[in-house]
C-alpha cells in the first residue's frame, strides 16, 4: 500500500476520503487481496452464523414437538375421548334403572374426572385467544352437564319419565357445545404440532446457499492464488476450506438424521394416533346414541336411531372417509398396530350385527332383553363395543411409544452440532485472515 | 476491516524482514486482536440471541354465553282453511245407542262385530289422554277409555270376555292420523284431534267430546308478579316455551302479548327449561299442560284463560256415516249418565283443578237440528 499523505481540501468529508482510499487501494493487487480476504471472512462467519441458527431453530422446533406439541395433542384427544365416554356412560347408567352397577357408575365418574384433569393440564399450557375461550366454555360447561345427569338419575329413581328428558338435555349440551369445543381445542393443538414438525424437518436452504457460496469463494481464491504465485497451497485458506467443508458435512448429516427421525415420529407416531383416535371417538358417540335410543324409548328415539346409523357408516365405510379404513391405512406397515385395527374392525362388524338384534327386541317391545344386550358385560352389544374400544386404545398406546422413540432420536441427532459449528467457524475465519495476510504481506 | 488486515499485513511484513525484535505487543496489535475477538463474539451473540418477550399474566376469562338455544322455527303458514260452515257439526245420532240386533246387515258396526275387533288409532305418550302406565304397561287415558266405551257398545263387556280383547290399538304419529282413517287402516282415531275444515275434507268427525284451550304453565315462583296468572296477556317480556312447529306458537308469536318465544324439542323439554329457569312459562293446550304438571305436581300450576279453542272429536272415514251416528249416540249416553264426568275426574281433574267440569254441549248437527 502506498503511504502518501493526501492533502485534503477542507470541504471533503472523511467518509468520502475513506471510500476513495479503498477504491484506489482496490486498484492495486494487495488492496484487491485485502478486499477478497474481507469478503471471504465475512462469508465464512455468515456460514457459521446461518448454520448455527438453522440447527438451533430446528432443534428448538423438535424440542417443541417433543415437549409441548405432541403432549398437547395427546391431552386434547384424551379430553374429547373422556367427554364422549362420559356421555355414553350416562346413558348406560340410566338404562340400568334406579340403581346402577358399580362398574357403570365408576366408569362415568372416572371419565368425567379424567376430562376435568386433562382440561386442567391443557389450560396450564396456554389460556389466551381462542384456546382460552374454548377452555372457559369447558370449565363452566362440564359442571352444568354433571348437574343435569344427576337430575336425570334422580328423576328415574322417582319413576318419572322426566329423567329421559334431562338426559336428552344433558346429551344435547354435550353434543352441541362441549364436544365441539374439545374437538376444536384438539384441532388447534394438532395444527401447532404439524407446524412445529414442518419447521423442524424443513430443508435449510439459506445455509446450503451460503455454504455453497463460501466454498465456491474459498476454492476460487485458492485456485487464483495457486495460479499467480509459486505456492500451490495457502495453508490458511486450506484450513478455512476444510473447516467449512466439515461444518457443512456435519450439519448436513445431523439435520439429515433428524429429518428422518422426525418423519418416523410422524408416520409411526402422531399421524396414526390421530386417525385411530378419530375412529375411537366415533365409536364412543355410537355407544352413546345406542344407549339413548333405549333411554328415550319413544318418539325421541328416532333422532338417535338416525345418528347411530351415521356413526356406524362413518366407522365402516371402505374409502378414505371411513375412520377405521383411514386408521388401517395409516397403520399399514406397523406389525403391532395393524392387527389391532383389524381386530377393531371385526368387533365393529359384530357390534352392528348385535345392534340389529337389539333393535328387533326393542321394536317387539322386549325392552328388558334389549337393555341387557346393551349394558350387561356379557351382552352381545356391550361385549363387541368393549373389544373394539380396547383394540383401538392399545393401538394408540403403541403408536405413542413409537413417537417417543423417534422424537428422542431426532433430538439426539443435532446434539453438539451447533457448538461444533461455532468452533469450526472461528477456525475457518482465522484461516481466512491468516491466509490473506500472508499473501498481502508479500507485497512489502 | 480493511485497516485491520492492512495493519496485520504491515506488521507481519516488517517481521518478515526481521526488523522487529521481540517487542511487547504494540497498542495497534492488541487493538487489532481486540477487534477480531469483538467481531466473532458479536456474531455469536447475535446468533445465540433468542429471547421471547415476557408474556403478561392473562386476564381472567369471561364466562361463555349461555347454553345452546334451540332456534325457534316459526310454524309454516297455517293451512288455508276451506269454508265448510261450522266444522264442529257432525251427523245426528239416534235417540239411544242401538243394540246389535237393530243394526242393518251391511252396517259398519255389523262388519266390525263380525270381524271380532275394533281397530283404533291412539297415542301412547300423550298424558293424560293416551299413555302407557309404566307400572302395569296398560294403555290408559281419556281418549283410550272413550275407545273402550265405543267397543263396549259394539261387543259388550264381561269378566269372561273383557272389551280389551276386542280392541287392536295402533300407535300413530300426529301426521299419520288422517291418512290412516281415510285409507281404512284404522276404524277410528281418538288422539286429541282438533276439528277443522281442512281435515273435514279428508275425514269425518264425531261430535266434539272435549274443548281444550291454550293456557299457560308456570312455576309457583315468588319472583313472578301476580299479573302472570292472567296467562299470555300478563307475560309480556317473559320467556315462553312451546314445541317447534306446533300450533301453540301461533298465539305465542302474537305481538299483542309481547312474550319472548323459546323453542323446545318436546313438551317435556319445555318443562325441563321451566325447571332450570331458562323460561318462565310453557304454553299449549291445557290437556298437554296437565300431562306436564303431573311430572312436577307440587310446584307448577296452570293459569290463564284459554286463548284459543281446540275442539276435540274422533275421526272416522266419510264412507262410514252410520258409524259416525253410532259413536255420537255413545257420546250422548256418556254425557247423560255422567260417565263423561267420571272420566274427566279420573284423568284430567287432578291436574286442571276444574271444580265443576261440564261436557261440551252438543245441540246441532249438519243434517238436522
Amino acid at each position: 500500500m502506498v503511504t502518501t499523505a493526501v492533502r485534503r481540501p477542507t470541504s471533503v468529508p472523511r467518509s468520502r476520503v475513506r471510500v476513495r482510499r479503498v477504491v484506489r487501494g482496490a486498484r492495486t493487487t494487495p488492496g484487491r487481496w485485502l478486499l477478497i480476504g474481507v469478503l471471504l471472512a465475512v462469508v465464512t462467519v455468515l456460514v457459521g452464523a446461518v448454520a448455527f441458527t438453522s440447527v438451533r431453530d430446528r432443534a428448538d422446533a423438535a424440542d417443541r414437538v417433543a415437549t409441548t406439541g405432541e403432549p398437547a395433542s395427546v391431552r386434547t384427544q384424551e379430553l374429547y375421548r373422556a367427554l364422549a365416554q362420559a356421555n355414553a356412560d350416562a346413558a348406560a347408567s340410566l338404562l340400568a334403572g334406579g340403581v346402577e352397577t358399580n362398574a357403570v357408575r365408576d366408569d362415568y365418574e372416572r371419565s368425567l374426572d379424567t376430562a376435568q384433569l386433562t382440561l386442567m393440564s391443557v389450560s396450564s399450557a396456554e389460556q389466551t385467544g381462542r384456546t382460552g375461550e374454548l377452555l372457559a366454555e369447558l370449565f363452566v360447561g362440564i359442571p352444568r352437564y354433571r348437574e343435569d345427569v344427576a337430575r336425570a338419575k334422580t328423576e328415574v329413581r322417582k319413576g318419572s319419565s322426566l329423567g329421559a328428558t334431562y338426559l336428552m338435555v344433558a346429551s344435547r349440551q354435550m353434543e352441541q357445545e362441549l364436544l365441539p369445543a374439545a374437538v376444536e381445542l384438539h384441532d388447534i393443538a394438532s395444527a401447532r404440532l404439524r407446524a412445529d414438525h414442518d419447521e423442524a424437518a424443513s430443508v435449510p436452504w439459506a445455509a446450503i446457499a451460503v455454504g455453497a457460496v463460501a466454498m465456491a469463494g474459498l476454492v476460487a481464491a485458492q485456485v487464483a492464488l495457486a495460479r499467480r504465485t509459486k505456492r500451490v497451497f495457502n495453508p490458511g485458506l486450506l484450513v478455512a476450506t476444510l473447516s467449512v467443508a466439515v461444518l457443512a458435512g456435519w450439519t448436513a448429516s445431523g439435520l439429515g438424521s433428524a429429518h428422518d427421525a422426525l418423519t418416523r415420529s410422524r408416520d409411526d407416531g402422531w399421524e396414526p394416533v390421530d386417525a385411530v383416535a378419530d375412529a375411537r371417538f366415533s365409536l364412543l358417540q355410537a355407544r352413546a346414541a345406542e344407549g339413548q335410543i333405549l333411554v328415550q324409548n319413544g318418539s325421541e328415539s328416532t333422532r338417535y336411531i338416525q345418528a347411530l346409523g351415521g356413526y356406524f357408516a362413518d366407522l365402516t365405510r371402505d374409502d378414505e372417509t371411513g375412520r377405521l379404513a383411514r386408521a388401517a391405512e395409516r397403520s399399514e406397515g406397523d406389525p403391532v398396530t395393524a392387527p389391532r385395527i383389524a381386530e377393531a374392525r371385526a368387533a365393529v362388524d359384530a357390534w352392528t350385527e348385535a345392534h340389529r338384534e337389539v333393535m328387533e327386541k326393542y321394536e317387539a317391545a322386549d325392552f328388558a332383553a334389549a337393555v341387557t344386550m346393551v349394558i350387561r358385560p356379557d351382552g352381545a352389544s356391550q361385549a363387541a363395543f368393549g373389544r373394539a374400544e380396547e383394540a383401538l386404545a392399545a393401538a394408540i398406546t403403541e403408536d405413542q411409544a413409537d413417537f417417543e422413540d423417534a422424537i428422542g432420536d431426532a433430538r439426539a441427532a443435532t446434539d453438539g452440532v451447533a457448538v461444533g459449528g461455532i468452533v469450526l467457524t472461528v477456525v475457518a475465519a482465522a484461516g481466512v485472515v491468516d491466509g490473506v495476510r500472508r499473501r498481502v504481506g508479500e507485497y512489502r | 476491516m480493511l485497516r485491520i488486515l492492512a495493519g496485520a499485513a504491515r506488521l507481519d511484513g516488517m517481521r518478515l524482514r526481521g526488523t522487529i525484535r521481540n517487542a511487547p505487543p504494540t497498542p495497534a496489535r492488541s487493538r487489532l486482536l481486540a477487534r477480531i475477538a469483538a467481531l466473532v463474539a458479536g456474531a455469536l451473540l447475535l446468533a445465540a440471541c433468542t429471547g421471547d418477550p415476557d408474556a403478561h399474566a392473562p386476564a381472567l376469562p369471561s364466562p361463555p354465553a349461555r347454553s345452546a338455544v334451540v332456534p325457534v322455527e316459526t310454524p309454516s303458514a297455517a293451512t288455508v282453511q276451506p269454508d265448510c260452515g261450522n266444522p264442529e257439526l257432525s251427523l245426528k245420532p239416534p235417540a239411544s245407542v242401538p243394540a246389535p240386533s237393530a243394526w242393518p246387515a251391511d252396517s259398519t258396526m255389523r262388519r266390525i262385530r263380525d270381524r271380532g275387533w275394533l281397530i283404533a288409532g291412539i297415542d301412547q305418550s300423550s298424558y293424560p289422554f293416551g299413555y302407557r302406565d309404566p307400572v302395569d304397561n296398560r294403555l290408559k287415558g281419556f281418549d283410550i277409555d272413550l275407545i273402550r266405551e265405543v267397543a263396549r257398545a259394539i261387543f259388550g263387556d264381561s269378566p269372561s270376555d273383557p272389551v280389551d280383547n276386542h280392541i287392536k290399538f295402533r300407535v300413530l304419529t300426529n301426521k299419520d292420523r288422517e291418512p290412516a282413517v281415510k285409507d281404512h287402516v284404522v276404524d277410528i282415531v281418538a288422539m286429541t284431534m282438533t276439528v277443522d275444515c281442512a281435515r273435514r275434507e279428508k275425514v269425518d268427525f264425531s261430535d266434539v267430546y272435549y274443548v281444550a284451550g291454550q293456557r299457560v304453565l308456570i312455576q309457583k315462583d315468588p319472583d313472578l308478579p301476580p299479573r302472570v296468572r292472567e296467562g299470555l296477556p300478563g307475560l309480556s317480556g317473559y320467556r315462553v316455551c312451546a314445541v317447534n312447529g306446533s300450533r301453540s306458537f301461533g298465539p305465542i308469536l302474537d305481538p299483542r302479548y309481547g312474550v319472548v318465544p323459546v323453542a323446545g324439542q318436546t313438551w317435556a323439554d319445555c318443562l325441563v327449561k321451566l325447571q332450570k329457569r331458562e323460561v318462565e312459562a310453557v304454553s299449549t293446550d291445557d290437556n298437554i299442560l296437565a300431562g306436564l304438571r303431573a311430572l312436577d305436581p307440587n310446584y307448577t300450576e296452570i293459569v290463564g284463560a284459554p286463548v284459543s279453542r281446540e275442539p276435540y272429536a274422533m275421526a272416522i272415514a266419510h264412507e262410514h256415516g252410520d258409524f259416525v251416528r253410532f259413536v255420537n249416540a255413545v257420546l250422548a249416553e256418556l254425557r247423560r249418565d255422567n260417565t263423561w264426568k267420571t272420566l274427566y275426574q279420573t284423568y284430567i281433574g287432578p291436574t286442571l283443578d276444574d271444580p265443576d267440569p261440564q261436557p261440551p254441549a252438543v245441540t246441532a248437527w249438519r243434517d238436522a237440528s
